[in-house]
Order: C-alpha cells, then sequence, then structure tokens
C-alpha cells in the first residue's frame, strides 16, 4: 500500500509539474456555466429541462439515458457523479446560483448551503395526489429559476395530452389495467396508489386493475402468482425486464394458463422513470396511449 | 480406603524454616464442579528451600491443586494463606511478586524472544507506567544467567527446542522473583537429558533462591531423586505423603498407582518399576 | 467433564410438534382455496385453483427441499470439518453467490438469461475456497472458520454495494433473492431442484460410512484406512453444491444449515447417521413452518417479507445459544489454539521500519489530499492560492478518514493482540453492526433528516451492542473467543434486517447502503477534527494498556500468574475498542477492513512490542485511509466512490495475499 500511494503521489507530481499552467486555472475551467442550477435529483432536472431552462450539472449523467430517457439530456450538462456520494468538489467548482434537492439529501443541505442557497423540494408528499403534488413542485421550481410562464404553459399543454388522450381512449373497448415491473424471475413490483405510474393512469381516467394495498412509494412487490387478481385486465409491463423472465413465464401454467395472458392481454413499454416528475408523467402517457390504441379494439 | 499413609512423620518438621521465605499453606481445601470433587480435604504447607514434588495417577487432582496453590482457581471451601496472610489480602501484583506459576499447557509459538519473554516476569515489579528499572533489568539479566539463557536471549522462542524453551519460561517465573513457584509437569514433553538438566535447574534454584517449589511430575523415579518433599494425590485425595528419601518402596507406590511394583537398587540410588506380568 | 450434551429434546416430540404447526399454518392457508377450488366455476374460483395447484402446492415442496437440502449440506460440512458453527452461510456460500449475481446482472445480463445456477455456484465455490483457504492456515479451527466466513461475507458484502450504489437500478431483484423469497410459480424449480439434491445425494450416500468413522475422529479415521483429504474434499465439494443449487433456485435462506443440524444434536443424534436423517427432517419441517408462518401472517400488502430473512433473524442468535450448550461437547471450541499463533517476522533492523513508516504516513498525509481532479477530469496538484476554495471540501474527509482509520487500527491491533486471532478486528465484534442497525431505524422511520441525527443514532446503536456484546462474553470463561462469537452472531442478525430493508425498494434502503458503504459526503470539520483527536487521545490510552497487550497474549494462566487481573484487562480493552469503533463508524461508515489489515502489515514490517505496535498500527491505519480517500475522490471521476467501502474493496486482496506470505514465514 505504501509502495502504491508513492507510485501514485510520483505521478502526480510529474503531471503537475507539466502541467503547471493546467494547474492554475484547473477547477474553473471555460465552458462551464456560470450561476447555473445544480439538479441533484433527476426529478427536478427533468422538469427544469422540459421547463427550457436545462440545468447547469445534474447526477448520474451517465445513466440517464437508461432510465429516464426523456426529456433527453442536453449536452454540456455536467454529471456531478453519484447522488448518494456527492462530489462537492465538482459542485462548487461549478459555481451554482441555486442548487436543488430531494429530501433524501436532506442530510448534506448545511453543506450545499455553503457553495449556493439550496432549495429541498419533494415529489413525495403525500398530502396531495402524486400528479397534484408534481404540478405544484413544477411551480415552486418554476419560481426559483424565473420560469413560471414556461410552466404555465407546460402545465396546460398536459391538460390538452389529457383531453385529447381521454378523446382517443373513449374510442376503445376498455379494461383495467395492472401495471408491474419484473424484479427477477418470480417477482413482480405491482403500482398502485401514490406511484406516479398509478396517478397517471388514473389521471389518464383509466382503471387500475391492482386493488390491494401497496407500501408508501406507490408499489407493492409480489409473487407472481399474485398478479392472478382478475380475468379482464391487460397487463403492462414497464421495462427493463429480467432476460430470464420470458422463459420463467413461458413455462409456468400458472401465468400461462391466466385468462388475460391466454388472451394475449400483456405487453411491455419502454422504460420511465418511476421517481420522475411532469415529464416523465408526460412520458408514461404518451407510451401507456400509443401502446394501448395498438392493443385494444375499437369500441 | 483412601487414607492418609503416613510414611514419615509431617514434612514440615525436619526442613529447616528460613525467615524471610513466603510459606504457603493450603488448609482443608475442597473443589468440587458441579457434582464432581476434584479435591477433597486437602492440607498442604510449602516452606523455602524445599522442593515438594506432586505426584499421583492421572485424574487425581495434582493441576487442580497448582492452581489452587497459584490462586487460579479459587476453592469451593477450605482456606489458603500466604505468610500467615490470607490470599485475598494480597492485590494481584502483589500476589504475583510472591507466587510464581507455569501452567501446564504454555504457548509453543508466542512471537517473542527470550529476552522479550523473560521481561514479561517484571510484570509485577514495575511502575504505575510500567518503567523497566536498573533492578527490573537486573533480575532479567540474572534469570537469564542462571537459566544458561544468556547466549539465545535474542532467539525468538518460536525457534527454540523443547528443552530450551522450557528453561526460558523458567527463567520468566525467576525475573518474577518470587519466594514461591508454582511448575506443573515442566518436564513431560522432554527428553531424558533436558529433564535432568531441568530438574537440577530446579533443585539449585530453590538451594540459591531459598524459595520455596511445589512441581508437578510423572516420573517417581525423578521425584525421588530431585524433590525433598513427596505429595501423592489420588482421587482428588493426598494418598501418602513424606520424604522423597522413602517413596521408591512399593509398600508406598503400590496403592497410589494400583500397580504391582518393583525395587531395583544401582549404587545408592533406588529405582521403582511396574512389575511385568509373568 | 467432557460429557457430551444431555439429551434434553425427543427428536419425535420435536418433529411432531413442528408438523403439528405445519399442519395448523397449512390447515389455515389452504381451507378457503380447496373449498373453493373443488366447485371453480367462476373465474376468480379458476385463479384460486391455479394458485393452489402452480403456486402454493409448489411452494410447500420447495420449502421441504430447501429445508432438507441446507439442513443436510449443514450436517455434512460440521461434520467434515469437526465444526459445530459450519453452515452454508457461516463458509459464504450464499455471499459468495450473491456477489457473483450481482457482477452478472451489471456485467453480462445475458449470463443470467442462460443460467442463474452456473453464475450462483460458481460464486459460492470461490467464495467457500476462500474461506476454506484462510482458515486452513488455523487447521479449520471453529473460530476461525466462523471469522474467516464472515470476513469473506463482509467483503462480498461490501463489492455488492458499491455495485448497488453504481448501478442500483439494475439490481432490485438482488434485494430479494438475497433475502429469500420462496414465492413460486410452477413446479418446475421444485423438480429441478429435487433432481440436482438427488444428484448431489447418490455420492454422498456413498461417503456416509468413511464419513461416519470421522466420528471418532480425523487421526482415528485415517488409522482405519479412510482416505481422509480425500473424503473432506468430496463431502465439502457436494455440501457446498447442494446449498448452492438452494441458494440459486430461491436466494438465500438464512441459518436453516445452522440450526436444524443444531437441533438434531440436541436431541441427541449422536451418530453421524442419525444426526444426517433428523437434521433433514427438522431442516425440511423448520422452513416449512417458518414459510406458512410468513404467508399467514404477511397477508397481502405493501410489506414484502422474504422468508430467508425471517428464518436468518431467528437462526443468528443460535450462535449464541452454542456457545453455552456447545462448550463440553466442543472443548476446542473456545480454547486459544496457542500452536498457531499470529506470527511476527524478526528483522532485527527497526529503526528502518519507523523511518519508512512515519515518512510513509506523513507523505500519505500532506501530500495525497493535494492531489486531485479538474471538472474536465484531468489530474493537477492544488496551487497553493487555491487551498481557500478547495480545502474546505477536501480537508474534512480526508481528515476524518485518517481519524477514523487511526482509531479502527488501534481497535484491531488490540483486538488481534489480546485474542491471538488474525481475523479479528472491530468490524466483526459487533459494534458495527450495532452502528447499522441504529442508522437503518432511524432511516426506515422517516428518512435521514440530518448528519448528527444518523451520527448519534450509529453511536447509540454501537453502545447497545457493545453492552450486550460484553454481556455475552464475560458470562463465561474464554471471554475473547465468546465475544468474537457474539460479534458474529449480531451481524448476521443485522444483515438480515438490513435485508428485509432494501428488499422493500423504498429509495431510504440506498440511503441506509450509501451510509453502510462509509460515504465520506457528509463529514465536516468538527467531526473530523474529533476523530484525529480522538485518534490521538485514545492511542495515549491504549499506550497506558500496553503492558496487558504484553502479557495477555501468553494465555490467561500466565498473565494471571504474573499479576494481571485478567477480567478487568479484558474488559477495559474491550470496551476501548468498542468506544473506538463507535466514534470512528459514522465517520467513515462501519466497513472497512482498515482494522483488520493495519496490525497485519504492522506485524510485517517487524514491529514486535505493544506499544510500538500500537503507535504504527495508528500511522498505517491513518495512512490506509487516507490512501483510501484520495482513490476514492479521483479514480472514478466525477463520480466519487464511498471511502470505507472502498478501503475494505482494496484491503480484502491485499489481506489475503499477507495471510498467505504470514503463513510462508
Amino acid at each position: 500500500m505504501h509502495k502504491r500511494g508513492m507510485n501514485l503521489t510520483r505521478r502526480a507530481v510529474l503531471q503537475g509539474m507539466s502541467l503547471p499552467a493546467l494547474a492554475a486555472c484547473a477547477p474553473a475551467p471555460a465552458g462551464l456555466s456560470r450561476g447555473g442550477v445544480a439538479a441533484l435529483d433527476w426529478a427536478l432536472a427533468e422538469t427544469m429541462i422540459a421547463l427550457g431552462e436545462p440545468p447547469a450539472g445534474v447526477v448520474a449523467a451517465a445513466d440517464w439515458r437508461r432510465f429516464v430517457v426523456e426529456p433527453a439530456l442536453p449536452d454540456g450538462v455536467t454529471d456531478l457523479g453519484l447522488q448518494q456520494e456527492l462530489n462537492f468538489e465538482l459542485i462548487a467548482a461549478l459555481r451554482p446560483r441555486l442548487i436543488l434537492i430531494s429530501p433524501f439529501l436532506e442530510r448534506f443541505k448545511p453543506k450545499l448551503d455553503r457553495i449556493a442557497p439550496s432549495v429541498n423540494l419533494s415529489v413525495y408528499e403525500h398530502a396531495d395526489t402524486p400528479l397534484a403534488n408534481r404540478i405544484r413542485i413544477t411551480r415552486k421550481l418554476a419560481s426559483h429559476i424565473d420560469a413560471e410562464h414556461a410552466a404555465d404553459a407546460y402545465i396546460s399543454a398536459l391538460d390538452a395530452l389529457r383531453d385529447e388522450a381521454e378523446a382517443r381512449l373513449s374510442r376503445l373497448k376498455r379494461r383495467p389495467v395492472l401495471l408491474v415491473s419484473f424484479i427477477d424471475n418470480r417477482h413482480a413490483r405491482v403500482y398502485g396508489g401514490s406511484s406516479l405510474y398509478a396517478d397517471t393512469l388514473a389521471w389518464l381516467g383509466l382503471q387500475n386493475g391492482w386493488r390491494k394495498p401497496v407500501g408508501y412509494f406507490g408499489f407493492a412487490t409480489v409473487g407472481l402468482e399474485d398478479l392472478a387478481t382478475a380475468a379482464d385486465v391487460e397487463l403492462i409491463a414497464v421495462e427493463p425486464v429480467p432476460p430470464d423472465i420470458s422463459r420463467a413465464l413461458s413455462s409456468s401454467p400458472l401465468w400461462t394458463e391466466l385468462p388475460f395472458v391466454k388472451a394475449g392481454r400483456e405487453g411491455r413499454i419502454p422504460p420511465v422513470f418511476m421517481f420522475g416528475a411532469l415529464p416523465s408523467a408526460q412520458r408514461f402517457a404518451k407510451l401507456l396511449l400509443a401502446y394501448l390504441e395498438t392493443k385494444w379494439d375499437r369500441a | 480406603m483412601n487414607e492418609i499413609q503416613t510414611g514419615a512423620p509431617a514434612s514440615t518438621s525436619d526442613t529447616p524454616e528460613k525467615a524471610d521465605g513466603a510459606a504457603v499453606e493450603i488448609k482443608a481445601a475442597s473443589v468440587s464442579i458441579g457434582d464432581v470433587n476434584l479435591l477433597n480435604n486437602i492440607d498442604i504447607r510449602l516452606a523455602p528451600l524445599c522442593v515438594t514434588g506432586l505426584i499421583g495417577p492421572n485424574g487425581a487432582g495434582k493441576s487442580t491443586l497448582a492452581k489452587v496453590v497459584a490462586r487460579q482457581l479459587s476453592l469451593s471451601s477450605g482456606e489458603c494463606r500466604l505468610d500467615e496472610k490470607p490470599y485475598d489480602a494480597f492485590g494481584a501484583r502483589d500476589f504475583a511478586r510472591r507466587i510464581a506459576y507455569l501452567p501446564q499447557s504454555i504457548p509453543v509459538a508466542t512471537g517473542l524472544t527470550v529476552h522479550e519473554l523473560v521481561r514479561t516476569g517484571r510484570y509485577p515489579w514495575h511502575g504505575a507506567l510500567g518503567q523497566f528499572s536498573a533492578d527490573d533489568r537486573a533480575a532479567v539479566d540474572e534469570a537469564l544467567a542462571i537459566t544458561g539463557m544468556d547466549k539465545l536471549a535474542d532467539r525468538s522462542t518460536d525457534t527454540l527446542s523443547g528443552g530450551e524453551r522450557q528453561r526460558c519460561w523458567i527463567a520468566m517465573l525467576l525475573a518474577q522473583q518470587a519466594s514461591v513457584l508454582i511448575l506443573d509437569e515442566p518436564i513431560s514433553a522432554l527428553d531424558i537429558r533436558f529433564q535432568i538438566e531441568t530438574m537440577n535447574l530446579v533443585r539449585s534454584i530453590s538451594r540459591m533462591r531459598a524459595v520455596s517449589i511445589l512441581i508437578i511430575l510423572h516420573d517417581i523415579n525423578l521425584a525421588a531423586r530431585y524433590c525433598d518433599e513427596i505429595v501423592a494425590l489420588k482421587e482428588g485425595r493426598i494418598a501418602w505423603r513424606g520424604p522423597a528419601a522413602s517413596l521408591i518402596d512399593p509398600a508406598v507406590l503400590e496403592p497410589i498407582y494400583d500397580v504391582r511394583m518393583t525395587v531395583h537398587t544401582a549404587g545408592v540410588v533406588k529405582l521403582a518399576f511396574p512389575k511385568l506380568a509373568d | 467433564m467432557g460429557q457430551s450434551l444431555k439429551r434434553t429434546l425427543d427428536p419425535g416430540l420435536l418433529s411432531g410438534a413442528l408438523s403439528a404447526a405445519a399442519v395448523i399454518f397449512g390447515a389455515i392457508l389452504l381451507r378457503e382455496p380447496l373449498q373453493t377450488s373443488l366447485a371453480a366455476d367462476s373465474v376468480e374460483e379458476q385463479f384460486e385453483r391455479l394458485i393452489l395447484l402452480h403456486a402454493t402446492l409448489p411452494r410447500i415442496t420447495m420449502a421441504i427441499l430447501c429445508g432438507a437440502g441446507l439442513a443436510l449440506s449443514g450436517t455434512i460440512l460440521q461434520q467434515v470439518l469437526r465444526n459445530p458453527l459450519v453452515a452454508p452461510d457461516t463458509v459464504a456460500v450464499n455471499a459468495g453467490a450473491r456477489l457473483a449475481l450481482a457482477l452478472a446482472a451489471v456485467l453480462a445480463p445475458g449470463l443470467l438469461g442462460f443460467g442463474r445456477d452456473l453464475v450462483a455456484i460458481a460464486g459460492a465455490a470461490v467464495s467457500t475456497l476462500l474461506v476454506l483457504a484462510i482458515a486452513g492456515s488455523r487447521r479449520y479451527s471453529p473460530l476461525s472458520m466462523i471469522l474467516a466466513g464472515l470476513v469473506v461475507s463482509l467483503y462480498c458484502g461490501a463489492a455488492s454495494t458499491v455495485l448497488v450504489l453504481l448501478k442500483d437500478r439494475y439490481l432490485v431483484g438482488l434485494f430479494i433473492w438475497g433475502s429469500g423469497s420462496l414465492s413460486q410459480q410452477s413446479w418446475e424449480p421444485a423438480i429441478q431442484l429435487a433432481l440436482r439434491l438427488l444428484a448431489c445425494g447418490l455420492p454422498l450416500a456413498m461417503l456416509m460410512r468413511p464419513l461416519s468413522v470421522m466420528d471418532a475422529g480425523e487421526e482415528a479415521a485415517r488409522a482405519v484406512g479412510v482416505p481422509v483429504e480425500r473424503v473432506r474434499i468430496f463431502a465439502v465439494g457436494l455440501a457446498v453444491l447442494m446449498a448452492a443449487f438452494v441458494t440459486s433456485a430461491v436466494g438465500v435462506i438464512g441459518f436453516i444449515g445452522l440450526a436444524a443440524p443444531a437441533l438434531a444434536t440436541l436431541c441427541g443424534a449422536e451418530r453421524f447417521v442419525a444426526r444426517c436423517f433428523w437434521s433433514t427432517i427438522f431442516g425440511a419441517l423448520l422452513l416449512v413452518v417458518t414459510d406458512l408462518a410468513v404467508q399467514v401472517t404477511g397477508g397481502d400488502g405493501g410489506a414484502f417479507i422474504p422468508t430467508g430473512a425471517v428464518t436468518a433473524v431467528i437462526g443468528s442468535p443460535l450462535l449464541l445459544v452454542f456457545l453455552s450448550r456447545l462448550r463440553s461437547r466442543e472443548p476446542q471450541l473456545l480454547a486459544v489454539d496457542a500452536s498457531m499463533p499470529v506470527r511476527t517476522p524478526h528483522p532485527a533492523r527497526n529503526a528502518p521500519v519507523w523511518a519508512f513508516l512515519a515518512a510513509g504516513a506523513l507523505l500519505c498525509l500532506c501530500f495525497l489530499p493535494l492531489i486531485g481532479r479538474a471538472p474536465d477530469g484531468s489530474w493537477f496538484i492544488l496551487p497553493a492560492n487555491m487551498f481557500g476554495e478547495i480545502m474546505p471540501w477536501r480537508l474534512p474527509r480526508t481528515l476524518g478518514a485518517a481519524g477514523a482509520g487511526g482509531l479502527l487500527a488501534i481497535g484491531g491491533y488490540i483486538l488481534q493482540r489480546v485474542t491471538q486471532n488474525p481475523m479479528a478486528s472491530p468490524e466483526i465484534i459487533g459494534v458495527s453492526a450495532g452502528a447499522i442497525m441504529g442508522a437503518a431505524i432511524v432511516l426506515a422511520l422517516g428518512g435521514a433528516a440530518s448528519e448528527i441525527s444518523l451520527g448519534l443514532a450509529a453511536a447509540a446503536g454501537s453502545f447497545a451492542a457493545l453492552v450486550f456484546v460484553l454481556n455475552i462474553a464475560f458470562r463465561g470463561p474464554a471471554a475473547p473467543e465468546r465475544m468474537l462469537l457474539a460479534g458474529v452472531a449480531l451481524t448476521a442478525l443485522v444483515d438480515a434486517a438490513v435485508g428485509v430493508f432494501s428488499a422493500s425498494g423504498s429509495p431510504s434502503a440506498v440511503l441506509l447502503l450509501a451510509w453502510m458503504a462509509g460515504s465520506a459526503g457528509g463529514v465536516d470539520m468538527t467531526m473530523a477534527a474529533s476523530a484525529c483527536a480522538a485518534a490521538l487521545i485514545f492511542l495515549c490510552v491504549a499506550l497506558l494498556g500496553s503492558r496487558w497487550l504484553a502479557v495477555l497474549p501468553l494465555g490467561t494462566p500466565v498473565a494471571a500468574g504474573v499479576g494481571v487481573r485478567v477480567p478487568l484487562a479484558l474488559s477495559s480493552l474491550f470496551a476501548l475498542v468498542a468506544v473506538m469503533t463507535a466514534i470512528a463508524t459514522p465517520v467513515i461508515g462501519p466497513l472497512t477492513f482498515v482494522g483488520l489489515m493495519a496490525p497485519h502489515m504492522v506485524r510485517l514490517l517487524g514491529v514486535r512490542s505493544a506499544p510500538a505496535g500500537l503507535v504504527a498500527s495508528a500511522l498505517t491505519g491513518a495512512a490506509l485511509m487516507t490512501i483510501a480517500d484520495s482513490l476514492a475522490r479521483t479514480i472514478a471521476f466525477p463520480l466519487q466512490l464511498p471511502t470505507g467501502v472502498l478501503a475494505s474493496l482494496i484491503s480484502g486482496p491485499v489481506l489475503l495475499l499477507l495471510i498467505a506470505k504470514g503463513r510462508k514465514q
């Protein structure tokens, strides 16, 4: 270990000596926006992007494309590292004017406040329904970044989306929808209550096929056998799904005998960020709508 | 059936007592664990300048008695006194300055050098912060010299031969400068030469330092030759006690070990052997 | 003395009672479905029948198979290794399988589709071999085996934690698997498992006779012509394979493999064949009863309670029961293994060692904090004019890590010295487990309000654990060993609890994992300075006790013989270690291995005397953690890794090397 330490040191020394100019100006190189917003929570970051005011930095930017997908992360947004292991040096070097955090980062607030004022916005407040809460958070966030008009526009566009969706759905023969994500080859999460998925479903005027209780964050972890709840449902699995799920399901008589499986009323939609805000809800609604239009017969 | 056979007058009377040496007195000592009586009503007395050999068959309670004398085990009933005072009157280090104990199983490897191991014997003499004084240094050097370990002082104890290791531990006991030494089978793992060497060492220590020594032995012939007094235990009781010279006698040995014995005489030395079946 | 256990239970009676419990729970669970599925007209009733036929009944079958398989595996392992504490859990079968599955999920998800079995078995084999290799150097002595198992488990856990933090969204399933759910949707997995267990059982049947002879001990078996080594390798291999099959089928079912053989022994099954028979029966019944109880009481709702975690919570305290029950049967269990102590080589050149250590530590502490990465990713050395800007962020974490590293290293040195066991470290005496429990409770109750509340909860947990562990330790002889074992039991218990919390899928669970990973982000200057000050103060305190440390390794009789009041000395030293651990844990997390590694390095450097060892350990620990912290800041930039877990990831392989090297000498 000592040796390793020494080697590292030596290399760093050499590097440091060969690049004195860089060293002098390193922590604030050109190209970094000053006075931007550091969004340390994806839900808040996606809201900012949707409002046309993308943040200067966001945590875990590398995974964004896989789990949030939409809205796309604009180029030039700095990756601030892991959400649970904040890179304070980097956040400080960004010199943000505002830092957005979720309650899960509350314990770092005193430290963050020394960099810039930080605002704690929770998409999980149970006083409201999830969507109503997210609308409130969107407006609140907009007030912090002077984007109230954009927020108004975004929210009315969302209302328009719902009107359109209701019109399109009303032409179809509807069924209750069972929203799940497969965890492994024997278990799934099924969404209800306060989850973003279930609330968006309700917002579209659709019925949730899951009536049993769910946990605080709006889902229940169940064995796949518990999905056999009602005959006339449409099962929709949100990606990603584990690679061996299809084989496990097709070899299970319990699964293949289920009426909705027999009738082919099951399928998948692309990933949507489960703990997201309005943009995720919007993405979910659009994906759901598109999917159901291909699946359901006209009334 | 196991009545005490007094083959000789009580040991204490014919050994000269020295005023400065400590004397240990165990009275009516009994130790029982659960329903098992390990020791039953034992009386013994250890006096300065006297090597007391403790013999007896396996399970007789020899090690238990040694532990009792060394205060490693507390009595179920009875009394232990050191210099006329009950054991409880001594603090741990106070006690260790008077009685030193070498357990039967000692660590084979300690990771210490001989010198370092012997130094640990000075533990009870250090000041509160453990400064090593000139007295301590002298005691360690003397212990090393007496045991002949001074040439090996910087060797690791892990690399010593069995005999050297045994001597090293005895050196540690000597450095402790106690006036009573309790040795639990110090020679059982040694070859004949080291057995003789160790026993000679034990005897000379008792004479030079005027200490009293309690030593557990298996070899009755060695015990008879090197000890002054013998105490024989059987089933937790004292089966016989007397001067070492009178031990080698079938009449004494047979009831202790329940084995038929025969005695051969080689010059002035008498040796006892089990009788072969014919 | 030396008598074997008294026959306290009747095996027939016990299995009867368990069966009765199973029937009662089964009746509650099955009454309704059975009634409705007989008629089965409506769609709902058809569902009931489907669930009964293809979920409930296979699940019961699966519980029987898994329980029997794990119990038999545990019995055989115990017989072969002559060790009543060995079980699939304690030799890290599960931890290895879990890590392998996590790695596969992140690196090669296709592999999982191909076969979870193979991945899990490969992982289990590697971790078991590691444990055997480490414990083999101590002749598989029971305590060494358990400690080696725990260390390997903790290491696998650390690696899994890093994966989860980096890729948590991929690994939700891992938590459920790790807590062992018996949920079934078809007969196929049960049939598959039955075939596999059978395939293991046939060769095992042939090993029965040679294994029975080992009742009389290894030497005796060898004397009557049993090829002990070969039998041992085959039997361990088959036992591990059985456990790995079960684990890959349903996930980690905790402590059945320990509890069932224990019950068989308590029932007086002295002979090996009888032990195998009863243990298999008990294992099957125990798991069925537990699983039925979980289903009956759990009902439906958001709370998902995996059966494997329940058995672990019930089963891990069994280790404690063993302390008192099996003492007479296994005297070597608690005996200090004096023949194989922690060895120290003997270079007679102490001055260069000190110069090297001091210079190294100083260099690490002064220079490493200057190295960093710029926002564009390039390396740079902090120029003096930027200290004001960067150091407020960097200094607290570095100082905190160094201070905590020093504290843990001192603690580790004391523990290894007193217990003469090279696997003893503050991580595994249960104090860290207590800290985790405290933090978990705070997070589960309402999220982390502040760094202070987390720290306080962790400290409270540590002290509760300390009181518990010391209480157990001093209730009988051989306090150091009892303490280590109590720590192992507590760690297993907390691990199970954390597993349940994680399986719930709550984002707070990720917070807990982040905290457990030793996130240095929350450390502020006050905390860091206190850790450093504590390290200095407690180093001085420990130095006052260094005379004890010189004498205690020679064993209780010798130590008492030279006038050490052994219980007082031990409890003071243990309390000191626990306090130091409790201070270090909120700063650097519960798992670093620095307390394990620093003393090893110090010994290999040839530092022998206790005071020098304490100072050298403190320096080494501080230096190691500074290095770990610098690496954590920079290697994955812009990501920062958790310092504590990074330290343990680096330490693991190094530790193995050190142990191997120490053995050669």
